[in-house]
């Protein structure tokens, strides 16, 4: 039997539904030598920002149980940098190129895609992270405020025509309502869900183990958190959703699919295997053949709750 | 230098428990093992379940590329380490490596070894490529007591001179090793020299203030929390000493010239 994986977002169209997530996948040529990146779905690439940030001082990384918190701080180039050295191996790729891009205010993401308009025939989507716990605008983390993903969305949405992702924060109490404002502001697709807030703490120092206190939490932990959070936002909007958080294996892409993400991103699992992303591919086509699924896009939103 | 990187599935051929807390332990992987560079290390995944979830890192100690192994030395810290310890001869393990830069050759000689704890595991495997080069070298080794120490036979054969020393005195000078280093020094004269210092955080500070405005170049092997091993997480930052933010321990790393990074506390 042949089995077709491919889906469709919109006009975004993927040859299987794995993307890997941003921050995860650095610019992707750091995965060449483990991934064929061709059979993968797509690749997003860690944050973009205006100007290149340094980071967060250490520790940014420490496990926690079947999952680990990070605080990069959005670690990266620049769009600049991003363009006259990772851009060339990315334009290489038959597979989608989505770059992920962040800021600190609507200025820094107008900034970064203004540059990156002059590269952009090479570029397949936008993903707009509007939810990392870093990025402030009058003091509130605007990822959570509707109103300020509404203008950023219609800001970004002017500038251009390509298949616009907003990325959402889970740490709110109703992620529809976030959902609804990045689609009336034109947005394309949605991806949910980033990090979740966490905190681990080393007792014998009373000290937090991160150098910021509280970090990023991902991992296979989180996934019944993520899946909850995309059939909310699948109750709420009707846009094309990239469902994400702690895939490691096929089945976890199926659990995706099944609540309504059209697609997913697989993140801190490359880093406990750079080859993961590629091995989930094969084993959803193994997957698919061994359930008589010839269309995957059969499964998106087929989940049976009656 | 080389730089590429393997997956393997490396089998458990030997392990041995040298102290209460030291295990040393051999793997099958013959690629890795063969690319291998002193001061490299290899990522190790302990399960296939998702606890302990990310690979740990670990100092390639020993290799014999023709006959395809590897061998780490591991102190038991924590759930990572403790696994390992516990493994047993024909148990699997997914190994990634080998990673970093590497020890690069002495400019200035001799070359001076200087490790604490396991700390001394690199420098075992430089000892034994400088001694095949013909390099003269020594080594100052740390322990906390007697118990501890191993080594030193193997040193012996690849060093000119090896010294030891124990935090509590039960084995060689007694006391720790920046002061111990310090009196070697002076008493030798050794007024130029390669130092290759891997071990506790406070032992590499020390001896590289001590060393500062001195004739020696100085290469600190450091350890940094780690995701990947490999450049993409940008977890492993090390503050640069300019302040111009970070290096990454695991691809411009481990091992650093003492001048570029600012230790932690
Ligand atoms: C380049 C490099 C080489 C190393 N070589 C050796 C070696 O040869 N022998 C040896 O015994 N140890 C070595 N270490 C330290 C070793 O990686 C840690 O002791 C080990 O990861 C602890 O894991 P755990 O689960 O036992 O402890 P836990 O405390 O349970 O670990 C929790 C988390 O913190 C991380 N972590 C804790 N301590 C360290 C540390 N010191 N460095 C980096 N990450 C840490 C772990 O990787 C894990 O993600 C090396 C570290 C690095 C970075
Ligand atoms: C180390 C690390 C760095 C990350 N950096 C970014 C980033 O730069 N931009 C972003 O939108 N998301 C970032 N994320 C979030 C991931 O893209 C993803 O949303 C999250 O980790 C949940 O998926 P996972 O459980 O599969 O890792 C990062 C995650 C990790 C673990
Ligand atoms: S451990 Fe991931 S970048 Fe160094």
């Amino acid at each position: 039997m042949e089995i077709d994986l491919s889906v469709d977002l919109g006009s975004l169209n993927l040859a299987n539904p794995v993307l890997t997530a941003s921050g995860t996948f650095g610019y992707a040529q750091e995965f060449s030598e483990f991934v064929n990146l061709n059979r993968l779905g797509g690749v997003v690439t860690k944050s973009i920002t205006r100007y290149p940030r340094p980071g967060n001082p250490p520790h940014r990384i420490v496990e926690v149980s079947c999952g680990m918190l990070n605080s990069i701080g959005l670690a990266n180039v620049g769009v600049d940098a991003f363009i006259r050295e990772k851009m060339p191996f990315l334009r290489t790729l038959q597979c989608r190129k989505i770059v992920n891009i962040a800021g600190e205010c609507i200025e820094d993401y107008v900034a970064v895609l203004e540059k990156l308009a002059s590269v952009e025939e090479d570029i397949d989507a936008y993903e707009v992270n509007l939810s990392c716990p870093n990025v402030k605008e009058g003091g509130r983390t605007f990822g959570k405020d509707p109103e300020q993903v509404f203008k950023m969305t219609r800001a970004l949405r002017q500038m251009t025509g390509k298949p616009l992702i907003v990325k959402l924060t889970p740490n709110v109490s109703d992620i529809g309502e976030l959902g609804k404002a990045a689609e009336e502001g034109g947005a394309d697709i949605l991806s949910a869900v980033n990090t979740f807030v966490g905190l681990a703490v080393d007792v014998e120092r009373r000290r937090p183990i991160l150098g910021t206190v509280t970090g990023g939490f991902s991992g296979p932990a989180i996934k019944p958190l993520a899946l909850a959070k995309v059939w909310e936002l699948r109750q709420a909007v009707d846009l094309p959703i990239i469902g994400i958080g702690g895939i490691f294996r096929a089945n976890d892409v199926l659990e995706f699919l099944l609540v309504g993400a059209s697609a997913v991103q697989v993140g801190t699992a490359n880093f406990v295997d750079p080859s993961i992303s590629e091995k989930i591919v094969d084993e959803l086509e193994q997957s698919c053949r061994r359930m008589g699924i010839s269309r995957i896009r059969d499964l998106i939103g087929a989940l049976e709750t009656t | 230098m080389s730089r590429q990187k393997f997956i393997e599935e490396a089998q458990v051929v030997e392990k041995e428990q040298l102290n209460p807390t030291y295990f040393r332990i051999r793997l099958n992987a013959p690629r890795i093992s063969r690319h291998a560079m002193a001061g490299q290390f290899i990522n190790i995944r302990m399960t296939h379940f998702y606890d302990p979830l990310l690979p740990r890192p670990m100092s390639i100690f020993r290799r014999n590329g023709d006959e395809g192994w590897l061998e780490v030395l591991v102190r038991v810290v924590g759930r990572g380490s403790k696994a390992l310890s516990q493994s047993e001869p024909g148990d699997r393990f997914t190994v990634l490596g080998p990673l970093g830069n590497g020890f690069s050759l002495p400019k200035k000689l001799p070359a001076v070894l200087i490790g604490g704890g396991t700390g001394i595991a690199p420098l075992v495997f430089l000892a034994s490529e400088l001694s095949k080069m013909d390099v003269p070298s020594m080594a100052v080794f740390g322990f906390r007591s007697q118990s501890e120490v191993c080594c030193v036979e193997e040193m012996r054969a690849f060093c000119q001179e090896v010294f030891v020393a124990t935090d509590d005195g039960s084995y060689g000078f007694r006391g720790l090793i920046p002061d111990f280093f310090a009196r070697i020094a002076e008493e030798k004269g050794i007024d130029e020299a390669t130092l290759y210092v891997c071990g506790p955080v406070p032992m590499m500070s020390r001896i590289a203030d001590f060393s500062r405005g001195k004739g020696y170049d100085v290469f600190l092997s450091v350890e940094a929390h780690m995701a990947c091993g490999f450049g993409a997480c940008v977890g492993c930052a090390v503050p640069r000493a300019d302040g111009k933010g970070f290096v990454l321990a695991c691809v411009d790393g481990p091992v650093f010239n003492a001048k570029e990074i600012r230790l932690g506390d």
